[in-house]
Parts: structure tokens; sequence; C-alpha cells
């Protein structure tokens, strides 16, 4: 460098305004990300008699004989007008979400408050509730979705025990309610009873006389049924049985033949606890598998349905490829509203000898939402009117959903009785005071919980159906595997040994 | 003046600084962090030393999604490659309607990837366009996301949505091919497979190797085509690392630090990846 000439360089001043600017603005930024909510300290009620008494700025201290409660005693007051994130299952039937959407803005107009409601797939909604959770931006409250346990049994959910004390807990089935209660609260409350029917081409059944076979009494009988109604080689199936991963119908589908075969899931939330493949449960298990392997090796089933996600079934006997299927309404509500021909040659029974409840939609508070009484009031206001609920929600989804409160399942029973509905084969109030089981829950503890409701919406039990249909695993070998993985999941959720 | 020209370079390299550090070195950091601990559904963590990583390697998901992430990825490269070669061979000779083939060559990699994965549930369903032609050339349908053949239909898609990117590669390196070795070899008589082997795969090999090395990278990361086909079935049998990693966080054991224990397991496999592709590109 020796003898060049270096030409010296100044930092130009508008180089160093920027920087200035930069560092302001991130300064800024800063400032207001870190700044606490603007709060108005209210005065505190101490609702426990206290050996002790501290009282601190805000907080009050409650000292009892067993524990230390700690009861925050401030509110966040709102800047502007109060905000509820709404998240729902998006369901097969639009005039659902119409009504809760209408009732939400209603609702919402009436106590100026604003609402934002995301409609989510029915696939989806699962993980995207768990990743908001662990982000720690959930939404406010959850209209029609799931799943629940796994937040109820965190902590993490608001009770609801007054909502449901307002909307007389006597009148909503036992089946409702124990599957939305944990640890004596309710937690969330049921949204509909998604009873499954089995639908079957009345006019294929008299084609191949086999009216005798109709309904059928029990699950034999629907496979004696389905093997005569069976035609592939004009690519009519007898029975759409879903056998794809990706979707809740494989999983509960099998559930029917899992309970009426005599297996069992667990009694208690122990390692001892789990039933799966214990005998005499095992063998009713094995049965179901048994019969499952029988059917598609028959080709009872479309060839294809080892693909099928929850809307392939409907698909199929919508498209005239299956003669029956075994689905909640929403096969009947997409019939009656696009293809009535074969709405009218359609007949409905229930699947006997048990009858599964899917309707695992429920609504639920989370705890971190700033307006505890608005979500509540909100939920309260969308069941107050329970003729409306039933008419918009139910009655609007053909009966996709059925009603979660007695009085009202007792007035659809009176309107079959005059003649009303008569696709169904049997007085449909009968059906929902039949259901003792539910899709996400366990048996014979009737409880929704972590493991069993994780085991349904992470598709293990349908990886276990495959397993066994599909790949042609040993079905001893698959049992004992699943029940082991069942029995490991207990002890990481709840402890044992 | 030394100090004056560090300062400006700091300072120009700083937004970009920022940036990589918000979005990549802190998520590395709390992956790798979170990785040592147990945290149930909304709490607090705390520090389980290397149990997570003791169950990952204990676990048959971690053999099975690693085997089938290579399967898929490394034969989706190799017929990537094939066609993306023998296509920009094609294209790079000069004929009329040369322009217009090569516009509609990039067509499947300029479409959104969850698009295409919609295309083929339709050419994949019992009576879509596969198994429509295959009956009108008398054959029987194929269950194509069926136990047989999930994994080679997932492999299709990618190959089907991939092969222009090694096409555009490989063609823009064909076009810095000096002519005149061609002219001098055609002087001495070599043929067209002689010039191939001696002249054109020489000059193009370390773009090939580029875009082969970093469509691996992106393959072995597809989650869109397996999470949209298969969710990574029938049973395992498409089970890769994207979609093990999603399920074991959200789906299955919803167990974040899990998850996050396995990606840092595969981690050094991406490492020694992106080290190779570094080199070749430098």
């Amino acid at each position: 460098m020796s003898g060049e000439k270096v030409e010296k360089k100044k930092i130009s001043p508008s180089l160093i305004i920027a920087v200035v600017v930069i560092i302001i603005l991130l300064a800024a930024l800063v400032y207001y990300a870190t700044l606490p909510p603007k709060v108005e300290v209210v005065p505190t009620t101490i609702v426990q008699t206290a050996l002790k008494t501290e009282t601190l700025p805000g907080t009050t201290i409650v000292r009892t004989e067993e524990r230390t409660v700690v009861q925050t005693a401030v509110t966040t007051v709102a800047p502007t007008r109060p905000k509820l994130v709404i998240w729902g299952r998006g369901t097969f039937v639009p005039p659902q979400m119409y009504w809760v959407e209408k009732k939400a803005r209603e609702w919402a107009a009436g106590k100026g408050v604003d609402v934002e409601i995301t409609w989510i797939p029915v696939a989806e909604i699962g993980t995207k509730l768990t990743a908001a959770v662990e982000a720690g931006a959930p939404p406010d409250l959850v209209i029609n979705g799931h799943p629940v346990a796994r937040f109820a049994e965190a902590g993490l959910l608001l009770p609801l025990d007054d909502i449901v004390e307002k909307l007389n807990e006597s009148d909503i089935y036992e089946v409702k309610r124990a599957v939305c209660k944990w640890g004596g609260h309710y937690y969330a409350i049921s949204t509909m009873f998604e009873i499954t029917w089995i639908h079957a081409r009345i006019d294929l059944i008299k084609k191949a006389g086999a009216e005798n076979l109709w309904p059928p009494k029990n699950l034999d009988e629907l496979y004696e049924l389905a093997k005569k109604l069976n035609d592939p080689a004009h690519e009519v199936w007898g029975l759409g049985i879903p056998l794809g991963l990706k979707g809740y119908d494989a999983w509960w589908q099998f559930q029917h033949y899992w309970i009426a075969y005599g297996g069992a899931m667990m009694e208690s939330k122990t390692p001892e606890g789990v039933l799966i493949g214990k005998e005499p449960y095992r063998s009713g298990l094995k049965k179901a598998f048994e019969m499952y392997v029988k059917m598609w090796r028959e080709g009872l089933t479309p060839p294809d349905s080892g693909e099928w996600v929850d809307a392939s079934n409907n698909q199929a006997y919508i498209n005239g490829r299956i003669a029956i299927a075994i689905n909640p309404l929403s096969i009947y509500y997409a019939l009656a509203t696009s293809k009535p021909e074969l709405a009218a040659v359609t007949s409905l029974a229930p699947v006997l000898p048990v009858s599964i409840d899917l309707g695992d939609e429920s609504c639920f508070v989370f705890k971190t939402t700033k307006y505890p009484d608005l979500a509540k009031d909100l939920i309260y206001y969308l069941y107050k009117d329970k003729d409306d609920y039933t008419k918009g929600f139910c009655e609007a989804s053909s009966w996709y959903a059925f009603p979660i409160f007695k009085s009202q399942v007792a007035k659809i029973s009176e309107r079959w009785k005059k003649g009303e509905f008569k696709y169904f084969a049997v007085d449909p109030a009968k059906v929902v005071e039949a259901i003792k089981y539910f899709e996400s829950g366990s048996w014979p503890l009737l409880e929704r919980n972590t493991v069993c409701e994780s085991f349904r919406e992470g598709f293990i039990w349908t990886e276990m159906i495959q397993r066994v249909v599909l790949k042609g695993e040993d079905i001893d070998k698959v049992i004992d595997e699943y029940h082991n993985r069942f029995v490991e999941e207990i002890k990481r959720v709840y402890g044992g040994k | 003046m030394k100090y004056k020209k560090a300062l400006y370079e700091w300072i120009y390299i700083l937004p970009a600084l920022i940036t990589l550090t918000i979005l990549f070195i802190f998520p590395l950091f709390f992956n790798f962090w979170i990785s040592f601990q147990e945290k149930s559904l909304g709490k607090e963590a705390s520090f389980v030393g290397l149990k997570n990583y003791i169950k990952v390697f204990n676990s048959s998901v971690l053999y099975v999604s690693l085997l089938n992430t290579f399967i898929y990825a490394f034969t989706a490269v190799f017929f990537k490659t094939i066609i993306g070669l023998t296509v920009a061979l094609f294209l790079n000779m000069k004929f009329k309607g040369r322009g217009f083939l090569r516009g509609l060559s990039i067509l499947p990699w300029a479409l959104p990837m969850y698009v295409v994965c919609v295309l083929f549930w339709f050419n994949y369903d019992a009576k879509g366009t596969f198994n429509n032609l295959l009956r009108f050339f008398g054959l029987k349908p194929i269950h194509w996301l069926g136990f047989d053949y999930a994994m080679p239909s997932v492999i299709l898609i990618n190959v089907w949505h991939g092969w222009p990117f090694f096409f555009m590669g490989i063609l823009a390196g064909l076009q810095a091919v000096p002519i005149e070795l061609y002219e001098s070899a055609e002087i001495d008589g070599a043929s067209s497979f002689q010039k191939f082997i001696h002249i054109t795969l020489p000059f193009i090999k370390p773009v090939i190797l580029t875009v082969a090395l970093l469509s691996l990278m992106w393959t072995m990361g597809d989650f869109t085509t397996i999470y949209m086909m298969t969710s990574g079935g029938p049973v395992d049998k498409t089970l890769t690392i994207p979609m093990a990693s999603f399920q074991i966080a959200f789906f299955r054991e919803v167990d974040i630090p899990l998850a996050a224990a396995y990606t840092i397991v595969i981690l050094p496999i991406y490492l020694v990846l992106i080290f190779i592709t570094l080199r070749q590109m430098a």
C-alpha cells in the first residue's frame, strides 16, 4: 500500500440519520412489546376465612389450612370494544355454520362486542388448536369443535357449570353430560348428537329379495344383507367400509364392531385398567377384526376404500357405488338437497346392537380469554332458545345433528309419531335414548380423556385397523402391540407403573 | 479508517443479521433447548436431560421414517434428473416452437404443491384419469394410494412437480458449453454419444450435482405432498421425516419436546447435504 494515495472517506450524514432512526424505532418497538397491559385495580373480596391475610397492591393472598390460594384482583380494562376470537369446526352441513354465525353476530350486536369466527376443516382443528395453545394464543372460545379432553385435563379451560345449570342440567342427556365432565365440573357443552344410521338402498334390497334382512337386527345380519347386495361386476358393492388412514370414519365404524362383539377399552385411567388385550374383551376385539378381514377379503367394500377419507363413503353412496353406508345423516342431507330420487329409495335404520354418538363437537372457553363472562354468555345464548337451536342447528341439517336436550328430542318423537320424517325406520327418540357410547370416549368407563382422544385424533386406531385388514398382520400381535401402546400412553399422561 | 470501514460493513449487514437471528438462529436454539425438556400441553417446560433422545432412538418411527425418506427422496431425485436432463438436451436443440415448449415445461413447477396434490386426487381416484386410461387400454384399475402403490404414487407426484427445476438448471448449464468444442470433436469424427459423454457431461456435471443436491434436501423435507395425499399411510408406508415429526408434535403424542429431539437427531443428515452442496456450488 506504500505510496498509494488513500482517499479519506467520511461517514455520510444521511447514513448517520438513518442509523439513528432505526435505533429509535427498534427501541420504541422493544418498549411497546414489553409494556404491561393497562390495568385497573378492582377491590378484592376475600372469599374464604383466612388464618392470615396479606394484601399487596392488586393481589390478595389468602392462607387457608390446606393451601395458599392466590387470587389476582385485577381486571384488564380493554382500551377498545371487546373482541372474541371464535374457532369452529367446519361441518358437512353448511346451515349449521350459518346458524352459529347468525346467532353469534346477533348476540355480539346486542352486547356491543366484536366477534371473529374462523371455521377450520375437520381434520385440522385438533392440530391447529394444539399449536395455538402451545404458542400461547388460543382462541377465546371454540364453538362446535374438538378435541376437548386434552385441554380440559391440562386445566386450560374454564368451568361451565353455571351455564349447564341455567340450561337445566337434567334436561341434557346423561351421555352428553358424562363426556363433558372432568373432576366433577363441566368444561364443555356438546353441540349435538351425531347418530350413526345405516343408509340402505331399498330398491336394491327389494331387487335382491332381501326384505327379510331389513332392518338388520345385528352386525351379522348386516353382513348377510351386504353380501346379498354385493354386485362388483356392476360396480355396486354391498357395504362401504372406510379404511383410509386420514379419516375418523374408519375408526368409529370399526368401534361399532369392537363394542358389539364384546371388546372393551378401559375401566380406569391406570395401566391395569386398560382392557384392550385382556380376556374376555380381547376375544371381542379379535372377533371384530375377523369380521372386518372377512368382509375385506370377500370384496364387500370397494377396493379403493383403503384410501378413503371421511367424505369418501358419502360420495360412494351418493354416486351409487355402495348399497349400504353407515354414517351420520350427512349422506341423507346431501341426498335430500341434491339427489331427491336417491333419497326416495333410501331408508335409515339404527346400527344394532350398539349405537354410538359421533357428536364430540363441543363449545368450550380457554382460560386465557380476556372476556370469560362474555364468552360464557355467548355459549348460553346459543342454547338458551332450545326451539331455535333445534330448528336452526339440528333440523336445518336434516337431523345430521340431534338436540342434546331431552325435551327437544321428545318433541321430535311426537312429530315422527304424527307422520313426519318417515325415512326413519324407527322412532328417532328411541335411537337417541339407546346411545351409551361415544366416538372419542372410552368404554366401559364412559368419559373422554386425553389418551383415548389422542388415539382417535391421531388416527392411531385407524392405523391399527389398517395393519390387520390391509396389511394382513397377525391379529394377536397387533392387539398386544396396541394394548401396550395404550398402556404406555396412560402411564405417560396419568402416571402409574 | 480501518475501524470506520469495519463499522460501515457491520451497519450494512446488520439488517440481514437481525433477520437471520430472529428467523433462523433463535428458533434453532429454541428447538435444541426444548428437546431436553419435558412439557405438557400449555404448561411450563422442565429439564429431563436425554430422555427424549433415548425415546427417539428406541422408537421404530425413526428408522421407518428415515428409510421411507431415503426411498422417497433418492428415487424422486433420480427420476427428476433423468427427465430434466433428457428434456434439457432435447430443448437445447434448435427447432421451431422450442421457446413455447420451454415455457410449457416450466408449468408443473410453477404450480403450488397443494394445487398439484388436488390435481392428483382426481387422477388417482378409483374413477379418476389414470384408472380411466387403464380401463381404456383394457387393463385393471390400480388403487394408487393403496398399500402397494402409495409410495410410487407420491414419488410420481414429486417427480411430476419437480423435474422442470432440473430442466432449467441443466439447460442453463448446456448453454454455457462452448460450441467450438463440439465443432472440434466433429472434425475428429466423434459420434453424438461420444460428444455427450466427453464434452457435455463433464461440463454440466457440476450443475447436475448442485441441482440434485438442492432438490434432495427439498424432497427430504417435503411435507405437503405426503400430508395431502396419504398422511404417511397406509399404515406407515409413506411416513417420512417431516410427516413423522408433525405427527409426534401435534397428532399422536402431542409432545413438542419429543418432536424437537426427533428433528435434532436427523439434523446431521441435512447438515452434511448442505455442506456438500455449498462445496459443490463454491
